[in-house]
């Protein structure tokens, strides 16, 4: 009898935001399709931005094609795992009882580990992402079965003694970028054989308009776009900072940053007419935004993928990053897709480059493209998951 | 180990950027002209101080107080075994071991100081830690009630200072509704004193039915409290005197004589009537020249043709319609061809007007619609009949617009918009113009 691949996540459904959250949605269908019995393990959690209370009723359904079983959440003391974790985001460090205290008041169901548990010998487990108890207790539950896809980030939650534990554990561990693998060394010590880079699979967006998109936001101007998500963690008030300063620095010629995506971000008075917040746009639209931009600029120092930076190679536009992000920074020089900034006089130099001269444009966009082509097509990405399975010996064929 | 696995950069092909090169000359060119002071210390010191503000979110008191638990609590252990490492290549795992030897050989007598630091670390912590963060919790809380205290206070300071600032209000109109009953007084005691001589002034005036109950000079004490102050209706009237650049003006219904001053002022000679004794003893007083008379009757017994202007403010709504139809008409007879009559009179499509200013007053009868006082002149043969809008409320009167904020989303502000948008046709309908003058032209 065939095996069944389950991922393993602290929830699930089709209209959760989140790279993560997505990339568990996308890679689960991916690999079905090619002919792997997927199913996802999950708990009642609505999604992140919901309190992690029961939400969903437990149980298997069928979504989109997947079988999804949901398990009850463990009562949890949410207000210690908050104090705990705010100690975490200020760079304290947590004592082991009380890492073990933060773990315990994470995300997680008995009930999950407990069918974790009875049910390996039918199972492999992909755990995905790193930072939630589903992840940190589940992987211990059948480490021999475990794959992990953990997302990781260089911040506080991958200093754990919880996240090192089970990046050994796991038979597999999955990254998206060589940086990940990298900083993954650095957290639980180097490869044992079992880390690979598997990349993630991306989508290419719809053909966009850019004259549809200037004509209804009545831009004239060229156009630095932002995509995603705005908060402080995705550093977006510095580039608003930053280009703040930009605009006051060279008023000429005339330079307007779109910014696309949920969330909020001040946008200092002095710079108003020059930032242009659209809030969420539709798929299209993005695509539209994308078409009438120069460039896409992706300020965040916590990436361990970062697909916009894909999607704007895609629709051929070159990427500008931050230099202290080790993903995005290898991205560009991998590809030869985009320039990058340390501080804000570089950021100065490079987008001034960036604007000045189209041609350069061209071609680092177009190395982009063939960048992302060459590694991140859905065909690449589950070639190289069917293969980490075969080697751990899956039956599925 | 699968999948792309390289940590190398792109060899760029044909027609590739190199971006490893072009990174380095762009990091080499900003440090080029940052030695070379090219960017001003000025640019350099606000460029900082920006990155020191947004890339670290510095924890406050609070927070240290946290960090600085949470340090202990992670380095009380002082007796821990360290790690034992070495960077050098080949020996190292001799060194290592070597090293690993002489801690055990030396450790039973470093323990023995250590277990001491650790039990008094120990003690420490116990002490420290149900105790700090019950401190620092009561601080913030503090904190918080001092700023709302201070908030409260503030709250309450304005309030009084309303209050003041409102019986002084009071106080004012007291005193000049006093100012208007000597006045009043005064006109009477003149009268008494020094009969105008018989025949001088065109027959005694009937007083409008609603003044018929009235003790005399009420009226000049009610305009005194509703009609706003001298000075306030000098402003707004001061907009008409263009029209009257030609004399006579005869100022119909003159109150307390604010035109006739303007006109005094501005070299037109102006006479005023008015059907109230006290109002007319103002004027006197003031050295205007005011006659106390009927409007229709004063009008009609003066020559055809002689009067430069007719200014009539606050009066046609004092006339039932056959009278304001008789007055137009007369006004018409006695204006001088270019001649100008102006009929100012509260706004009735303006509807706060009927629950303030235009009841306020018994002896108004009817409101005259702008349309109605056009179609009245025009009637009587006027031309180049214009309706003015006049005294519109002020802008704290009306509802205020909500401003957009930065932070809304597309949507949010569309709402806002269309709000705005429904608040203006509410003020235009509401507080727009209280008054109104109909103008037109003997041709």
């Amino acid at each position: 009898m065939a095996d069944t691949l389950a991922f393993v996540t602290p929830w699930y459904g089709r209209d959760i935001a989140g790279g993560a959250e997505a990339e568990c949605r996308a890679t689960a269908r991916a690999l079905q399709a090619r002919g792997f019995p997927v199913e996802i393990l999950t708990t009642c959690a609505r999604d992140h931005a919901s309190p992690w209370a029961d939400h969903h009723p437990p149980g298997a359904t069928e979504e989109d094609g997947l079988v999804v079983r949901r398990f009850r959440v463990r009562p949890r003391d949410a207000e210690r795992y908050a104090r705990l974790q705010w100690r975490l985001d200020l760079g304290g460090r947590l004592a082991p009882h009380e890492e073990a205290e933060f773990v315990r008041h994470s995300v997680n169901s008995d009930d999950l580990n407990a069918y974790l548990a009875a049910s390996r010998d039918r199972y492999w487990y992909a755990f995905i992402p790193y930072c939630f108890g589903t992840t940190w207790e589940g992987a211990l539950a059948a480490p021999e079965r475990t794959l992990l896809v953990p997302c990781l980030h260089d911040e506080p939650f991958a200093r754990l003694q919880a996240t090192r534990r089970a990046l050994r554990a796991a038979r597999a561990v999955c990254f998206h970028v060589p940086a990940e693998r990298a900083l993954a060394e650095t957290v639980a010590g180097p490869d044992p054989g079992t880390f690979h880079v598997v990349g993630e699979g991306v989508d290419a967006l719809p053909p966009g308009d850019a004259a549809r998109f200037r004509a209804k936001h009545r831009l004239h101007d060229p156009v630095l776009l932002y995509a995603g998500r705005k908060a402080r963690e995705k550093n977006v008030p510095l580039l608003v900072e930053y280009f703040a300063h930009y605009r006051i620095a060279r008023p000429d010629p005339p330079l307007k940053l779109v910014l696309v995506g949920a969330g909020g971000v001040r946008i200092p008075p002095r710079v108003g007419r020059d930032v242009l917040d659209l809030g969420f746009v539709p798929l299209q639209e993005k695509a539209d935004a994308y078409a009438a931009a120069i460039a896409l600029c992706q300020p965040s120092l916590l990436e361990s993928f970062s697909l916009v930076l894909m999607e704007a190679w895609l629709a051929g536009r070159p990427v500008l990053v931050h230099g202290r992000c080790a993903v995005t920074r290898e991205h560009c020089l991998a590809a030869n897709g985009g320039l990058f900034f340390d501080g804000y006089f570089e950021f100065q130099e490079t987008l001034a480059l960036l604007a000045g001269d189209p041609a350069l444009r061209a071609r680092l966009a177009t190395a982009g493209r063939a960048y992302v082509l060459g590694r991140y097509t859905w065909e690449r990405v589950t070639d190289r998951y069917l293969d980490v399975l075969d080697r751990l010996g899956a039956r599925w064929r | 180990m699968t999948g792309e696995g390289t940590t190398t950069a792109g060899e760029p092909g044909a027609g590739a950027v190199d971006v490893a090169g072009l990174m380095a000359e762009i990091q080499a060119r900003v440090r080029e002209r940052k030695a070379a002071g090219l960017y001003s210390e000025e640019e350099v010191r606000r460029v900082t101080q920006l990155e020191l503000e947004v890339a670290e979110s510095v924890p406050g008191f609070a927070g240290e107080l946290e960090q600085h638990l949470a340090a202990l609590n992670d380095g009380w252990d002082t007796a821990a075994e360290p790690v034992v490492t070495t960077h050098r290549r080949g020996i190292g795992r001799a060194v290592v071991l070597v090293k690993r030897l002489l801690r055990r050989l030396t450790r039973p007598y470093i323990t023995m100081v250590l277990q001491r630091q650790v039990q008094f670390n120990t003690t420490l912590l116990q002490l420290l830690n149900p105790f700090v963060l019950p401190v620092r919790d009561q601080l913030q809380d503090l904190q918080r009630r001092l700023e709302e205290a201070t908030l409260e206070a503030g709250e309450r300071l304005a309030v009084e200072h309303g209050e003041r600032q409102q019986g002084e209000r009071r106080l004012a109109a007291r005193l000049d509704a006093l100012a208007g009953e000597l006045a009043g007084l005064r006109g009477a005691l003149d009268r008494l004193r020094d009969p105008a001589p018989a025949g001088a002034l065109p027959p005694a005036p009937v007083p409008p039915p609603g003044l018929a109950t009235l003790p005399e000079a009420a009226y000049v004490r009610f305009e005194d409290r509703h009609r706003g102050s001298r000075e306030e209706i000098r402003h707004r009237q001061r907009g008409y005197l263009e029209l009257f650049a030609r004399g006579p003006v005869l100022d119909v219904g003159c109150g307390r004589g604010e035109f006739l001053e303007l006109c005094r002022e501005a070299g037109v000679p102006a006479r005023g009537i008015d059907v109230d004794a006290g109002m007319v003893a103002r004027c006197r007083e003031a050295g205007l020249d005011a006659v106390q008379a009927d409007a229709l009757a004063y009008l009609g017994a003066l020559p055809d043709a002689s009067l430069g202007g007719i200014f009539c403010a606050q009066v046609i709504e004092h006339l039932p319609p056959e009278a304001l139809i008789a007055l137009v008409r007369l006004a018409y007879a006695k204006l001088a061809p270019g001649g100008v009559l102006l009929c100012e009179t509260p706004n009735p499509a303006c509807l706060t007007v009927f629950s303030g200013a235009f009841y306020v007053d018994l002896t108004h009868v009817k409101p005259i619609h702008p349309e109605a006082a056009r179609f009245v002149l025009e009637a009587a043969g006027f031309r180049d009949v214009e309706v003015r809008y006049v005294n519109p409320y002020p802008p704290e009167a009306r509802l205020q617009p909500v401003e957009p904020l930065w932070y809304l989303r597309r949507y949010e502000t569309a709402f806002l918009e269309q709000i705005n948008d429904n608040f203006e046709r509410l003020n235009q309908l509401l507080w727009g113009a209280q008054d109104y003058a109909v103008v037109g032209v003997k041709r």
